[in-house]
């Protein structure tokens, strides 16, 4: 009976429904005024009826064309809209509530955009306003203290230079090369442009130091262009980028046309970079003299006699007069200048919500501050989204092309070691000529450099609604770039050794060719199914997914040596036995593919708990460990959506969130699963292969596997005045491959193994303030910092301890130590210098003093702890000391306006953290060769052994003979290992806009012109020339890029 | 509800400050399994400072490691108080404060100055660097020697984290052999005659010639002998010429000879006989480069020179090098016998 009654109800209805002849259906869609994001679960009421959208934004309502439509959603400022005509399909534009304003930002929660409401991980959005006005090749410059946990340093001040990159800690220990040159394996988040995902860490084929054109992907796309930038933090968030994303995920959106005008906008800013201060040295009379007067007090007789003589048989010395040698030149003024460079945008965009459009043009040029240095790119980027009014679909096309041209010089990569030797060559040599002693300098000022970098990232998705709560979303994206590099060496410029030929006292002409060709390929579709029930209370939202990346890269190397002519550059002929060719690195051809699924469900907006599961199969996994399984947890509950919290009125929004996952990274390359083959000779007429012996493949091998814990707290206060977020986490980093070496029985020199582990662990904070909001002065601060700690947890054939480069062309090994950080120098504890001969200590039974490489020491030699007692200082010696992880890192930024002015200084800072002043080594070491036609640099400031009985802090630096012997001023020592704690003003802006009356009548919009200074200050206590300038080993280095200052001066146009 | 709220708060961040810290490992000192003792026979002929230096690999172990020897025994099992338990007065240098032996001291008090007298068993392991030392300064008649199957002995090695031991370590001494270049079988201690003949002593001989003939004298024709006499102070050093029929030659005929440089002594007594030193012992002092030592510091040299007109009237410098050392305290006496004819010093 109950059921007819309720039938008859729904009839009674329906036919009052039909009653209401005027009522039309309209359409609509909400999204959001500045990023133009469709919003979802927007409630749209009209009278006492009401629905929501969904998560395309859209909602359908019948309603008469007199009713008021009434839209409210809980970080947006109300809204309500009266129809005009007969439109029936709208378009509203929801403004944010600022008070609310950090819960609209829109998060890409795997593969579905959702609002921070209902996120459950740890996201940051950067937006195009936190990063304007200040002219950079990389995108990474820009973002340095502002995401609280991703510790950013500019180690190059090269244009274009790949900026170190580490999102909540370290992610490998691997260390390559040796000495100043060491680096730790790149473990970069994953960045997807546009929908194209790009891993910046492949392109080092060709190693750190050696050439090649490698480009980061983060100077792909001109800043201008940036809409936002979503920093994918924990592993909830990273979730379905799973198979690549344990280093972190930054998905970068251009900009997109959505004005009903074209609008065309036109940003140019004219700069100068600056030299910062470089060494001093000495000039002319006084290198020479305080030569000499080395060589007469301090040569391996310790007789002034024979030093007379050995300075006498030297001309460069002892011939003063002569005007080859009878000069003060300052080398460095030739090779450091001042540059003055532009940086252009275009952009044109428009259209409707149904077709809309973007195309921006882009031009940067910069030159180095070293001569013969720099980046120009030129880019376009274009994207279109069309939808047609139905909404069933909706289709989205981007395509980004760039060419950048490089220079570098005479150095290759980071490195300027060209510039550096010779920027130090003796002053007294005649300056720059097509005859001088110096070629280097010559190499670097003459050399050409033919080098183009071409990419082009397209993207094409495709979204389709199956049924009203089921969508279907296929995407496809190809990336492609390709790099060459030539460069000819007339023969009187060739010293070949940079690139490890020996070219014999007689060089001849060279010709170096390196290319790269890397694709990327990748495919996803996901199926989404959204559903809410009982009056909105629950909300389901869900997805599954599967998606397949394609990696392949080639590259290839030609040293030709002995070209025949100096003055036609090509490879017209060569040498063959000094010639190198062939394959540069090991070609990659690399798959990954996993599918997934994911379950989000939401209570009243109040509790939000979210699952996924994904499997992943990487073709660099050991086929016998098949595929990986990450799953993910994670919650969050929005304490300000209970009713308790309803009366708590100086509080605008808060929760908690909790999430648990694992993610990977593919790591090591296809010998470490396969071995390796090549083929072999003949034998018995028969082709063979033969099987390498140095590397074992491993059929378990695992791919580098994060699993992370993440806690946070986010809340805002007393209307938007007051903003906090805090995050603590907690990641450990498994399955960190080494080679280990295995027993020679086994007919294997090593095997790659997966047995290295370390934790992060950490906490992250970031406050908004805004002091003042009046009308005509508004001031916005933004204060973050971090602080990450890492431990190393587990080490091959479970080892507590191990040297790593122990025989490092400097001694300078990293070590791994199980429960100390994860990178720990390695070195001689100096405790000051002998003030005399008799202070040296002297073995009991002997009656040796104690020496170094064999030679006993004496006043003014440094004093290395003695570890073991022996009166010996070797190795063993050494000791563990030091972190070269930054402990804590932020920033903290001020945003003034008042009326048309607005001024921004932004700071950020690295604390805690031992660098290693291999520079103030060096410029001691300058001293060790009298006789070499080097300059010296001033050593005045520096506290050194000046005659017996002195108590000193730096050996007696004149004393090159014994010097040189006992290595007073080797780099491993702690006398050179200072806290790199430092403060930097990044950016300093000012800029004004012009008033909208004026600008109208020339028919402008918006005008805006700006000054910025970039790179302005640095506080440090370090005295080496830049806490910053140092590699992620936390060493400086002594022949790095200086990062130079720069002034900008620019305006900001829309038509 | 405000209270319920900050409570929240608070309690979220303890627990996050507090977390997960406990399941991280400790750091630890280690010993890696690799490590090892690269020597494990230890033979040293005794009488004289031994230092055997860096015999422990210790791979990838935490530096410095603590060595200690432990159950020192004779080969047959037996206990060895001679060398666990005996402790004897031993010369050392003074570590610090006096500097080291320059070769430059210009009295036996300046030299004497820079050291000093430690207690210390024969047979030692430096703590720190597992070095192998012997002292030589010491009477070491109690000790089983060559051709003895010597002593066995462990060694403990441990830091803050592990501890490992190292067993049957041999030490195997050789008898006491006072001075180098010696003509002793080092297993029974016997010397195979009185004097050193050239092949044994190196002695070079240059420009000399035989008073008998003219003819050049060969490095064959010198023996040479060390004698340690009784009855002295117990700190000299004499030089003697011997003519054939072992008659004193009169040293003042090598008239060339620097005699003050010639050896690092003092009160210098030249006779018609002999010349006589007041020196330090051990000579050399010390493995340090000197005036008076050869290149390296491991051997005395003497050089004795004399001038005369040879052939044809032109003038030659005759010169008899030695080097040698001397490890045992005490009058030594070295004798340089030309056993077929005196040299010549006579103009030609």
């Amino acid at each position: 009976m109950r059921i007819l009654k309720g039938l008859l109800l729904t009839l009674f209805c329906f036919s009052a429904h039909l009653l209401h002849a005027q009522q039309v259906e309209i359409r609509g869609k909400v999204v959001d005024d500045k990023t133009l994001q469709a919003i979802e679960g927007v409630s749209v009421v009209v009278g006492n009826r009401g629905t929501h959208t969904d998560t395309l934004g859209q909602f359908t309502i019948r309603m008469t064309r007199t009713e008021t439509l009434n839209f409210s959603y809980v970080e947006y400022k109300k809204q309500t809209y009266k129809l005009s005509g007969d439109e029936n399909d709208l378009t509203i534009y929801l403004v944010s509530d600022d008070a609310k304003s950090a819960m609209n930002d829109v998060v890409v929660m795997g593969f579905a955009k959702k609002s921070k409401v209902l996120s459950t991980g740890s996201s940051v959005v950067i937006t195009s306003d936190d990063i304007k006005d200040v002219p950079a090749a990389n995108l990474a410059d820009l973002l340095q203290g502002k995401v609280p946990g991703v510790n950013i340093q500019t180690n190059s001040g090269m244009p274009g230079a790949r900026s170190s990159i580490f999102q909540r800690g370290l992610s490998s220990v691997d260390v390559s090369g040796s000495g100043n040159e060491a680096y730790l394996a790149s473990t970069q988040p994953l960045i997807i442009i546009d929908g194209v995902p790009i891993d910046p860490n492949t392109d080092y084929e060709y190693g750190f130091a050696t050439a090649g054109a490698g480009v980061s992907p983060l100077t792909l796309i001109p800043a201008e262009d940036i809409e936002d930038v979503q920093i994918l933090k924990d592993a909830a968030a990273i979730s379905v980028y799973g198979s690549r994303g344990a280093y972190g995920v930054w998905i970068i959106n251009t900009k997109k046309g959505r004005s009903g005008k074209p609008e065309i906008n036109y940003i140019s800013n004219f700069f100068v970079s600056t030299v910062p201060k470089l060494r001093d040295i000495y000039g002319g009379l006084i290198e020479r003299n305080t030569k000499i007067d080395q060589i007469i007090r301090y040569n391996q007789y310790l007789s002034e006699h024979a030093g007379w003589a050995m300075a006498n048989a030297m001309p460069y010395l002892s011939d003063s007069l002569n005007p080859y040698y009878n000069n003060s030149t300052n080398w460095q003024s030739y090779f450091f200048k001042n540059t003055n460079n532009q940086n252009h945008n275009l952009s044109i965009k428009g259209g409707d919500p149904s077709f809309n459009y973007k195309i921006n043009l882009g031009y940067y040029n910069e030159k180095g501050i070293i001569e013969n240095t720099g980046m120009s790119r030129y880019t376009m980027g274009m994207n279109t989204i069309y939808e047609p009014k139905s909404k069933k679909m909706k289709l989205t096309a981007s395509i980004n092309a760039n060419n950048s041209i490089r220079n570098n010089g005479s150095g290759v990569g980071l490195l300027q070691t060209g510039v550096a030797t010779s920027g130090m060559a003796s002053t007294t040599l005649p300056p720059p000529s097509i005859y001088t002693e110096n070629s280097d300098a010559l190499a670097a000022f003459q050399i050409e450099e033919d080098n183009k970098t071409a990419t082009i990232m397209s993207n094409l998705q495709f979204d389709l609604v199956i049924l009203k709560n089921l969508r279907f979303q296929a995407q496809g994206s190809h990336s492609y770039s390709h790099s060459n590099s030539n460069t000819f060496y007339p023969s009187w410029l060739n010293s070949g050794s940079s690139y490890y030929l020996s070219t014999g006292a007689n060089p001849l002409a060279q010709y170096n060719t390196f290319s790269r060709i890397g694709n990327g390929y990748y495919n996803r579709n996901v199926l989404t199914y959204n559903k809410t029930f009982n009056n909105e209370k629950h909300y389901i939202s869900s997805y599954a997914f599967s998606d397949l990346s394609v990696d392949m890269v080639r590259s290839n190397a030609l040293l030709l040596y002995g070209a025949p002519n100096d003055y036609i550059s090509g490879p017209i002929g060569y040498n063959l036995s000094n010639s190198r060719f062939g394959t540069n690195g090991v070609p990659r051809n690399s798959r990954i593919f996993g599918y997934g699924g994911n379950v989000s469900y939401a209570y009243e907006q109040r509790y939000v708990l979210e699952l996924s599961y994904r499997i992943d199969g990487t073709s660099t996994n050991g086929p016998l460990s098949g595929y990986s399984h990450n799953p993910t947890a994670s919650f969050k509950w929005n304490l300000y959506k209970e009713k308790f919290m309803q009366d708590v009125n100086w509080v605008d929004y808060a929760s908690f969130r909790g999430s648990w996952g694992k993610n990977i990274v593919p790591q090591g390359d296809v010998y470490a699963i396969y071995g390796r083959y090549f083929p072999g000779g003949t034998y018995m007429g028969q082709p063979s292969v033969g099987l390498s012996f140095e590397t074992a493949p491993n059929a378990y091998f695992l791919p580098n596997t994060s699993n992370s814990w993440n806690g946070g707290f986010e809340a805002g206060f007393l209307k938007g005045r007051f903003a906090i977020e805090y995050d603590v986490y907690y990641r450990t980093v498994e399955n960190l491959s080494r080679k280990v070496d295995i027993v020679t029985e086994s007919g294997y020199a090593n095997k790659p193994t997966n047995e290295i582990s370390m934790v992060n662990y950490g906490h992250e904070l970031s406050l908004r303030i805004r002091p003042i909001q009046t009308k005509n002065f508004t001031w916005n601060m933004n204060i973050n910092g971090a602080f990450n700690k890492n431990v190393l947890t587990h080490l091959p054939n479970g080892a507590r301890q191990l040297v790593v480069n122990a025989t490092d062309v400097l001694g300078l090994p990293v070590l791994y130590r199980l429960g100390s950080n994860a990178l720990t120098n390695y070195m001689f504890n100096t405790k000051g210098v002998y003030a005399s001969d008799a202070d040296v200590p002297v073995d009991p039974l002997t009656g040796q003093r104690q020496q170094i490489n064999g030679r006993p020491l004496r006043g003014g030699d440094p004093i290395f702890a003695d570890l073991n007692g022996d009166y010996v200082i070797d190795n063993s010696d050494r000791v563990a000391v030091g972190d070269p992880q930054p402990k804590i890192t932020g920033g903290f930024i001020n945003n003034l306006t008042y009326k048309n002015w607005s001024m921004s200084l932004q700071w950020s800072y690295t604390l805690f953290r031992d660098v290693l002043n291999t520079p103030l080594a060096a410029r001691f070491q300058y001293f060790y060769t009298p006789f070499s036609a080097s300059s010296l640099p001033l050593i005045d400031d520096y506290n050194y052994w000046k005659k017996p009985g002195d108590v000193a802090t730096y050996p007696n630096p004149y004393s090159y003979d014994q010097n040189k012997a006992i290595e007073s001023f080797r780099y491993n020592q702690t006398l050179f290992m200072e806290d790199g704690s430092y403060f930097k003003l990044n950016t300093f802006t000012l800029s004004y806009s012009l008033n909208k009356d004026w600008i109208s009548r020339i028919r402008l919009k918006t005008a805006r012109v700006f000054f910025t200074g970039y790179n302005l200050w640095v506080i440090s206590n370090y005295s080496g020339p830049n806490p910053e300038n140092v590699s992620d080993l936390g060493r400086d280095q002594p022949n790095g890029y200086p990062n130079p200052r720069k002034f900008s001066l620019g305006i900001n146009v829309t038509l | 509800m405000n209270r319920i709220f900050l409570t929240a708060v608070v309690v979220l961040m303890l627990v996050a400050g507090q977390s997960c810290k406990k399941q991280l490992p400790r750091q630890l000192d280690t010993i890696d399994r690799a490590a090892t003792f690269l020597s494990t026979n230890f033979s040293p002929i005794l009488g004289r400072n031994y230092i055997a230096r860096n015999p422990f690999s210790y791979g990838q172990s935490t530096l410095p490691l603590e060595f200690e020897i432990v159950n020192m025994r004779r080969f047959n099992g037996e206990p060895a108080p001679e060398l666990t338990d005996d402790i004897y007065p031993v010369t050392v240098w003074k570590t610090t404060g006096a500097g080291s032996y320059t070769g430059y001291e210009t009295s036996m008090a300046e030299i004497e100055a820079k050291r000093t007298i430690e207690n210390h068993r024969i047979f030692e392991m430096r703590k720190g660097s597992g070095d192998v030392v012997v002292w030589g300064d010491v009477n070491t008649s109690k000790l089983i020697t060559r051709p003895d199957s010597g002593y066995v002995f462990d060694v403990k090695v441990s830091n803050s984290g592990a501890t490992r031991y190292f067993y049957n370590l041999r030490f195997i001494p050789y008898k006491p052999i006072p001075h180098d270049p010696h003509n002793y079988d080092l297993n029974t201690g016997m010397a195979s005659g009185p004097a050193l003949n050239a092949g044994t002593s190196g002695i070079s001989l240059l420009n000399f010639a035989r008073s008998k003939d003219n003819v050049a004298m060969s490095a064959g024709e010198v023996d040479v002998y060390f004698n340690k006499l009784v009855g002295g102070p117990g700190n000299t050093l004499t030089f003697k010429f011997l003519d054939s029929a072992y008659a004193p030659i009169n040293p003042k005929l090598f008239n060339q000879t620097q005699w003050d440089r010639l050896v690092h002594g003092f009160d210098m007594k030249l006779t018609d006989t002999e010349v006589k030193y007041t020196v330090a012992y051990p000579i050399p002092l010390a493995p340090i480069a000197t005036p008076f030592t050869n290149g390296n510091g491991s051997r005395a040299a003497v050089k004795f020179a004399y001038y005369r007109l040879g052939p044809g009237g032109f003038g030659v410098t005759a010169s008899l090098g030695f080097n040698f050392a001397i490890y045992q305290k005490g009058d030594w006496e070295i004798a340089f016998h030309f056993k077929n004819t005196s040299p010549k010093f006579t103009n030609d």
